[in-house]
């Protein structure tokens, strides 16, 4: 465990490299959507890390207002950061496969539209954090907005069982996983349906002259790019992000140092 | 004194610097009336597609016209560090609050009617006895986006960026009432009072969300640096 911890950046880099392989590789195309299915593989992922990071935030942010400990503040801030990154590199993926499966990059559907306004909500959070120096006052402040915030994420979840739209119902939570054919068979059949019937008219045009007699199917048209571009964002900006937190401690760190030597010098 | 009693004495201490200097009010009406010829000029010059946009246009200049009035009586609480008197001088400081919501809501209702007839002008929208109802929504619209911004103005009240950070932290905050205010006004303009009863309760369960939010927080959030 003690080697695993050691070289555990090592071994989460393995393990991303051996899914991002298996989705883009190991994997069959989807029968209905082709290789446009593997954006799935992250678009989904992301979502779901965005949800666990602005819960962790809210936990951080209610336990910061109870024990008045900046640990708990640390671990808000910390979890949002990632959370909104993962907002959006979910937003952008799910908008390389709009492009492809809908033939839009964006719709105004209830899922998207809830997803973007909690986007800027973390964002509002963030810019908070960074326009207040003084720990305590900024500590207090983003707690509240932390919990007000979360109010979002349920929304977010719940707006494709609310109100209809584009984007397809909970697949991870449906109620229906537990016969695997049947499943399946619903998935298929809420992807024609939404195709053909529920996109706006040019994705729909677009979704029924792939689908008529003699064309391929909606993910054989070339999705190579968009997949891969979904892949880049996705992973690109976890990789960015890591960079960043690197450069930012050893920063304090040097930071540090510089402050300790003033000290000893007198 | 009761937190009532406190309230409404702050609200009208809110109202009496507004009614002396009416700088928030004028400018306010400035802006948002000037948004409003801007996205009219945006939008048009075709009738039909302004009187289709005016429920969507009045809201957002209103809004933002809203936000600048909340920046701008925020700002005059912390001049003079007045907000630092009244913090150690009242028992229950969430009358702050809820006096603080209490002169937006008048003072954002004055705002959003002044603008809807400035529309009515502008945008074409016709005028049939439903629409009579407008006043109330516009009151209703005022009382929830006051209540939340309320809250949030004390909020980033302290933050550097202040002025950005208002409407980056409101808007996304402001989205229910922003659809509900739109949406009951176009069921009003198309004479149709029953479409507009759901949003009206929007407006109302929005309001009532963020006076118990308010109410919980303020102490939390208001304090003085």
């Amino acid at each position: 465990v003690r080697v695993l911890a050691g070289r555990s950046g090592l071994v989460v880099g393995l393990i991303v490299a051996a899914t991002v392989a298996f989705g883009l590789v190991g994997v069959p195309a989807d029968r209905v959507q082709g290789d446009a299915q593997r954006i799935m593989y992250v678009h989904v992922p992301a979502a779901w890390l965005a949800y666990l990071a602005f819960f962790v935030t809210f936990l951080g942010s209610v336990g910061y207002l109870l024990r008045r400990d900046l640990r708990f503040d640390r671990l808000a801030a910390a979890s949002a950061e990632l959370g909104l990154l993962l907002t959006g590199a979910a937003i952008a993926s799910g908008a390389l496969w709009g492009k492809v499966t809908w033939g839009i990059w964006w719709d105004w559907d209830p899922r998207l539209t809830t997803t973007a306004v909690m986007f800027v909500v973390y964002a509002g959070y963030v810019l908070l954090r960074m326009s207040i120096v003084e720990r305590v006052r900024r500590a207090r402040l983003a707690a509240v907005l932390g919990i007000i915030g979360f109010a979002n994420v349920p929304i977010v979840h719940f707006s494709v069982l609310w109100w209809r739209g584009l984007h397809q119902p909970p697949s991870v939570l449906a109620d229906d996983r537990a016969d695997p054919a049947r499943d399946a068979a619903r998935q298929r059949d809420r992807v024609h349906g939404r195709l053909c019937m529920a996109a706006p008219p040019s994705g729909r045009d677009r979704a029924w002259s792939r689908r008529g007699p003699g064309t391929p199917g909606v993910g054989e048209v070339t999705d190579a790019p968009f997949v891969i571009a979904a892949y880049v964002v996705v992973l690109g900006s976890l990789v960015a992000y890591a960079v960043s937190l690197r450069r930012r401690a050893s920063s304090a760190a040097a930071d540090d140092r510089a402050i300790k030597r003033r000290l000893d010098d007198g | 004194m009761t937190l009532a009693t406190d309230s409404l004495l702050l609200a009208g201490k809110d109202l009496q610097v507004e009614l002396r200097t009416r700088a928030a009010l004028v400018g306010t009406l400035t802006l948002g009336a000037g948004a409003l010829v801007m996205v009219g000029l945006a939008a048009g010059p075709d009738l039909g597609r302004l009187r289709e946009l005016a429920p969507a246009l009045t809201a957002i200049a209103i809004l933002f016209a809203s936000l600048a009035m909340a920046d701008r009586l925020d700002a005059i609480d912390r001049e003079n560090e007045a907000l630092e008197g009244l913090w150690l001088s009242l028992a229950d400081r969430r009358a702050i609050y809820l006096g603080k919501a209490l002169a937006l809501t008048a003072l954002q209702s004055v705002l959003g009617f002044s603008l809807w007839l400035l529309a009515l002008v502008l945008l074409d929208v016709p005028v049939g006895p439903v629409l009579l109802w407008l006043p109330a929504l516009v009151v209703l619209g005022a009382s929830s986006a006051a209540a939340a911004t309320a809250l949030i103005s004390a909020l980033v009240g302290g933050a550097d960026q202040r002025t950005v950070l208002l409407p980056v932290v409101m808007l996304p905050m402001l989205v229910p009432t922003l659809l509900a205010i739109v949406n009951g006004s176009r069921a009003l303009i198309d004479q149709d009072p029953g479409a507009a009863v759901g949003w009206v309760l929007v407006l109302v369960a929005e309001t009532a969300l963020f006076v118990g939010l308010g109410l919980l927080a303020y102490e939390a959030v208001g304090a003085p640096e």
